[in-house]
Parts: C-alpha cells; sequence; structure tokens
C-alpha cells in the first residue's frame, strides 16, 4: 500500500536523523506575531526506537482556534508545514511497540488527567478532538499535543475504534487497567455468577476425585484452582457493590435530570441484574448456596482424609477462604441492599402519589367529575360570607358582648308601684273610698288610685261615686282641672265627708 | 377537662381563618403559634362549637367540613391532580418539584391538552381567568402562595392532595410486590 510504503520511508527518513531536531510551536509558526503563543513546549527526547522520533510530530492540519482569516504563508512556512506532514504521517502510521512499563508509567504521571478524560468517554475521541483535548489538558512537560498522541499511540493506550477509523478510543488493556486504578466498579452479572459456579462445582468434583486417588499434587493443583476461583467470586462481590454504590449515588445525582419512569427502570436493572444474583449466592437452598455447601463439605472431608504436610496447610486456607468469601457476600449484599432500598422507597412513594393521581384522573374521565368524590374527600368547610357584619360598629358592639361577663340579676329599687288594674269594679272602688274617707278631692283621688285606668274608666268611677247614696258628697270649692294622658279634665271639687254603710 | 376559653389567645382571628376553609400552617407565624400553644382549649372549644380541628400529620391545621361542602375543594383538588401528572413526566422528584418550584400558570398543561381541558370543563373552568381564579382559591384556602399575577407556589397544606392519591389506591394496587410504576 502507497500509504505503508510512504510510512516506512518517513520512519527511515527520521531513522536517519534527517528531520529536524528542534521542536516546533504549537501552532503556526509563519503566524507567531499574530497569535497570542502560549509558552514554548519543549519537546523531550525519547532514547532509542521510534519513539525517540515522535518527539517531532505535529499535525499539519491544525486549524488555530478563533483564528478567523486565512493567513499568508510564506515559503520557509511551506516547508516548515510540509516537514510536520511526514512526521505526522509517520505518528499515525507507525505501528504500536509493546511498551516499556517505565515508559508508560512515566507518560502516565504527566499525562495522568488525560488518560482519565479518555477513560471517561466512551464515544471515543475524533483526532481533532484528542489533539484539542490535550492541548485543554497539557502535561507537566509542556510537550505539543502531536507528540503526546504520538505516545498515546506508541504506547498502545490508545487505537482506532473499530469501524470508525476517525475515533480513536481507549485499548481495552489500558481501560481494564485504569479500572483497577480508577477504582470504577464491574458490576457482576447473573452470567458471570453462573460461570463461576459451575467453575466451582467443577472442581468441587476434581477436589473429590484427588482425594479418592490419593494424588497430592492433584489436590494441590485442584485447591489453587479453588483459591483463585473463590477469590474472585469474593472480589466479583465486592466489585459490585461497589458499583451498584456508585450508581445509586449517580442515580441520587441525577433525580433532577430524569423523569419518574427512567429512574425507576435503572433502579430496576440495578436490582435485577447486579443485587439480586448477589442474594443468589446467600440465599438458603439456592444453587450457588448449595454448590458452596458441597464444596465445604468436600473441603471437610478432605481435611480428615490429610492429616498433616502441606496438603493439610493448603486445604485449610482453602477452607478459611470458603468462609471469608461467603461472608463478605454477605456483607456486600448487606450494603448493596442498604443503597438501593431507600432509592426503591422512594420511588415506589412518588409512583403511589402518580398512580393516585392517575386513577383519579381516569375516573373523571370515565364517569366524570362529580362521580369522583373530590369534593367529600377534601370536605372543605363552605366560606358563608353572609355572617359576616357589614356594619364595623355593630360588630364592634357584639364582638364587645363576648367578653361580657353576666353576673346574677341586680334588685331594682323603686316604690311599690300603684295598682296597675286594667278593669276597677264600682264596688271595690267604693270600698277603697270608704276606707279613705275623709276625702277632700273625690276626682283627685280616683286619679291618684288608679293612674293607669283610662280617662273614660275613672270618670265611671267618679260618676258612680256621685251616684252613691250612702256616701256623703258636698262641694269643696271652685272648679279644678286635672290632665291625664293627654286630657285634660275640668270639674268642681268635690268632698267627700263621711259613709254609712 | 376545664378550659379556660377565654385565655385562648387569638380566638377570633383563629376562628374567623379556620372557619373560612383556610389551613393553618407555621408560616401563618402567631396564629398558627397559638394553635400549638393552646391545642386541646381550641379544639374543646370548637367542637363545643360544631366544628371538627384537625391536626394533618404535616403539621398543619384545619377545619373538617361537615353538611354543606365547597365547590371550589373540587376544582382545586382537579387542578392539583393535573400539576402532579404533568410533572410525572418532567425530570425530578414529583414531590420536590410540587413543593419547590414555582409554577408560571401559563406553562400549565390544563388548557394546552385536550384531555385536562375536558377535566375542567366539567367544573366549569375554560380560560385562563378561571384558573387564574383556582390559584386565588388556593391561595384564600393556605394551599398556595401566589408570588405574583401569573405565577404561584404550593404550600404545605397541599399535601392533603396527596393524601387524596394515596387513598384513591386501594390496597390490592399497594402489594409489596408491585414494582411497576
Amino acid at each position: 500500500m502507497p500509504r505503508k510504503s510512504s510510512s516506512r520511508n518517513v520512519t527511515q527518513s527520521v531513522k536517519a536523523g534527517r528531520l529536524v531536531k528542534k521542536g516546533y510551536p504549537r501552532r503556526h509558526p509563519h503566524t507567531t506575531a499574530a497569535m497570542p503563543v502560549k509558552k514554548q513546549r519543549k519537546v523531550p527526547m525519547v532514547k532509542g526506537g521510534a519513539a525517540e522520533n515522535q518527539a517531532r510530530c505535529g499535525s499539519p492540519y491544525e486549524v488555530p482556534h478563533g483564528s478567523a482569516a486565512p493567513t499568508p504563508v510564506s515559503l520557509e512556512g511551506r516547508r516548515v508545514r510540509r516537514r510536520r506532514r511526514l512526521r505526522y504521517l509517520w505518528c499515525a502510521l507507525a505501528d504500536p511497540m509493546p511498551a516499556d512499563p517505565r515508559s508508560f508509567f512515566a507518560f502516565a504521571s504527566r499525562h495522568a488527567a488525560l488518560l482519565e478524560a479518555l477513560f471517561a468517554s466512551d464515544a471515543g475521541y475524533t483526532e481533532a478532538e484528542l489533539l484539542g483535548l490535550i492541548d485543554r489538558l497539557g502535561g507537566d512537560d509542556g510537550a505539543a499535543p502531536e507528540y503526546v498522541l504520538g505516545q498515546l499511540r506508541q504506547l498502545g493506550c490508545v487505537e482506532e475504534r473499530p469501524g470508525e477509523t476517525a475515533v480513536l478510543e481507549l485499548t481495552q488493556p489500558v481501560r481494564g487497567f485504569l479500572e483497577f486504578l480508577l477504582q470504577s466498579h464491574r458490576l457482576t452479572t447473573p452470567e458471570v455468577v453462573r460461570a463461576y459456579l459451575d467453575e466451582i462445582e467443577g472442581l468441587t468434583q476434581a477436589l473429590v476425585d484427588a482425594v479418592r486417588r490419593q494424588h497430592a499434587s492433584a489436590l494441590l493443583r485442584t485447591l489453587s484452582k479453588l483459591d483463585v476461583a473463590l477469590e474472585r467470586v469474593r472480589v466479583y462481590a465486592r466489585e459490585t457493590y461497589g458499583g451498584v454504590r456508585e450508581r445509586a449515588l449517580r442515580l441520587r445525582s441525577d433525580l433532577d435530570a430524569l423523569p419518574l419512569e427512567a429512574r425507576w427502570e435503572e433502579l430496576m436493572d440495578l436490582m435485577r441484574y447486579y443485587v439480586q444474583p448477589l442474594e443468589e449466592v446467600i440465599k438458603p437452598g439456592s444453587v450457588a448456596d448449595r454448590v458452596l455447601d458441597q464444596l465445604a463439605l468436600q473441603l471437610g472431608a478432605a481435611a480428615r482424609a490429610v492429616e498433616a504436610g502441606e496438603e493439610a496447610a493448603v486445604l485449610a486456607i482453602t477452607r478459611a477462604r470458603l468462609v471469608r468469601m461467603r461472608r463478605d457476600v454477605v456483607r456486600d449484599f448487606q450494603e448493596s441492599l442498604s443503597e438501593v432500598l431507600p432509592l426503591l422507597e422512594a420511588l415506589r412513594q412518588e409512583s403511589r402519589l402518580i398512580r393516585g393521581a392517575s386513577r383519579l384522573l381516569r375516573q373523571a374521565e370515565r364517569e366524570g367529575v362529580r362521580a369522583v368524590g373530590l369534593r367529600e374527600r377534601l370536605a372543605l368547610p363552605v366560606h358563608r360570607t353572609e355572617g359576616v357584619f357589614a356594619d364595623a360598629a355593630l360588630e364592634a358592639y357584639v364582638r364587645g358582648l363576648r367578653t361580657y361577663d353576666a353576673a346574677g340579676a341586680e334588685a331594682v329599687l323603686v316604690e311599690a308601684p300603684a295598682v296597675a288594674v286594667a278593669h276597677v269594679a264600682p264596688g271595690e272602688a267604693l270600698a277603697a273610698l270608704r276606707a279613705a274617707v275623709p276625702v277632700p278631692d273625690v276626682l283627685g283621688w280616683l286619679l291618684q288610685r288608679y293612674p293607669d285606668l283610662p280617662v273614660r274608666d275613672v270618670l265611671r268611677l267618679y260618676a258612680h261615686v256621685l251616684a252613691t247614696p250612702t256616701l256623703a258628697v258636698a262641694p269643696a270649692g271652685a272648679r279644678q282641672t286635672w290632665s291625664r294622658h293627654e286630657v285634660t279634665l275640668t270639674a268642681p271639687v268635690l268632698h267627700v265627708s263621711s259613709s254609712s254603710a | 377537662m376545664t378550659t379556660d376559653f377565654q385565655a385562648l389567645p387569638r380566638l377570633g382571628e383563629v376562628f374567623e381563618q379556620l372557619r373560612r376553609g383556610r389551613h393553618l400552617d407555621p408560616e401563618e407565624g402567631p396564629l398558627y403559634q397559638a394553635l400549638v400553644a393552646h391545642e386541646d382549649g381550641f379544639a374543646a372549644l370548637f367542637t363545643r362549637l360544631g366544628f371538627d380541628l384537625r391536626r394533618h400529620a404535616r403539621g398543619f391545621y384545619y377545619f373538617e367540613g361537615t353538611g354543606t361542602l365547597s365547590d371550589t375543594g373540587e376544582r382545586m383538588a382537579l387542578f392539583v391532580l393535573i400539576v402532579i401528572e404533568w410533572l410525572a413526566d418532567r425530570p425530578g422528584r414529583v414531590e420536590e418539584q410540587f413543593m419547590s418550584r414555582v409554577f408560571a400558570l401559563d406553562e400549565l398543561p390544563h388548557l394546552q391538552q385536550e384531555r385536562y381541558r375536558g377535566y375542567l370543563q366539567q367544573v366549569r373552568v375554560e380560560t385562563p381567568e378561571d384558573l387564574g381564579n383556582i390559584v386565588n382559591a388556593l391561595d384564600r384556602y393556605g394551599f398556595a402562595r401566589k408570588v405574583d399575577d401569573g405565577r404561584f407556589q404550593f404550600r404545605t397544606p397541599a399535601y392533603r392532595f396527596f393524601d387524596l392519591c394515596y387513598d384513591a389506591l386501594t390496597d390490592e394496587e399497594e402489594r409489596p410486590d408491585d414494582l411497576t410504576p
């Protein structure tokens, strides 16, 4: 292929030392006067092999950020750009060499942030994006982005994503290593647990065979494999707990970003696919429980068969590993539950609220709003405005009455009232008059004696007195005037001196 | 129990507010404090007067209506049920959004979605002004506070509408193994 051939040529040229040995400015060296230039990054020399030559790589396609108009390019500029293009091609096409651990760790220590960013990206980066990322995150050594990209390739950190030649991503070995370093927990799936259980079941059978045959080396090999399998289950349980915790934390922080249904689905996934497999391992009577019980049984039998020696010591360790593994899985399961259950309860409560609201609305749709009985369910009292005083003075008076402390009724001290009579019999009046003689003024006496009696009744009594022969009535002086109820009476004064029954 | 009703502070104001259907929560300040401090005395007096003073688990007080009930309650409940269902499809926890968010009337779906319009027409709510009247009622009853003309925020007593939703579910619908949202 022409490109490959070109790559070799370039490589050879580089190896021959014909390329420029000085580092290059980050971008567009011919326009440095017009551009704000960051610090000149040095290009470290890497001893030996092709890595040495990548130090001079730089992308010829790089476009300065924020440059609006094309810049005039001088002849010297074109030469420089051509050289950079050649170096860049070398960097892009050179096969990655097996990384020297020291080079890798030295690079990782300088570009830890870059590696973390690559690790965090699931979609990978285009080359331009990656150069931009390198430029942003920089490194302790101040190397040019093109050089750093070359190192990433050379150390086997990045590769092209299958099917997307323009996209670079972390290689799987480096990703796995970073997962370990960054404690990014992989979740254990039921399939993974099942595979481990199958392996342990097979090894248990191998253990039985080795003991039956009294084959020491086979026994030790089997125990060694069992140790590894048990530790894997333990580590995976721990990682699963870590993963559950991480996802639960993310879920909590995403509460404001996701609708209920999405949160619910994510939580259910977590429960079904990750927490429940852990439960499977510890649940009494489960397949896992039976497999591990069987292993414990056979390890016990083996311990009785092998009483001493190296095999006995290794057996004791394997038995201890089994106990520890089961104990740790229980702990991890419980801790996973403690992460998930509060979220589950909160979501369940939220779900009840929404289901209840939807149920009432559906009922309103089917049967009408009135049939739902919202008024009765809420039972708000009616606000009666007619009970409120419109007259402020009257309201104040009535409110004042509220504080009135009623005491016992007070006695009314007045003179004995005149006899209030609606009707007075003439005989009664005559009897009273006889008791009162001598009476100097008969009409005056009657008016005083019966103050509430209508005038006409008084006059009737007056006439009755005058017509009574047993009374000694005689004129006593000139005419006199009396008033009663807006009626004025004028008559001569009559005197009663005595009475004869 | 002997209670000196004369000693109940702010009796007139407390009674007047409760009688109008208002829910008294801590935001009511002195009225609420008076109720909290003399809850038994108030309850005894109101019971003698024929009123049923209730204290909600969330700490607010209200009169449970009997006999003739307010139609406004029905409109308010319908309004709030629609808000709850609408929030369920939006990012964030429903309860948190419901209680903390300032709602703008013109963002609500009540008159924008046909289904909701159908519910509201049954209770004669058809225009933005009608919606505004419901918000006024929510404010009057202590379920919400108006921030300005077009915006409002729910208050703690609005949990009574949540109770309606929880009560609407039957025991069968709440079985523990029901994991569907």
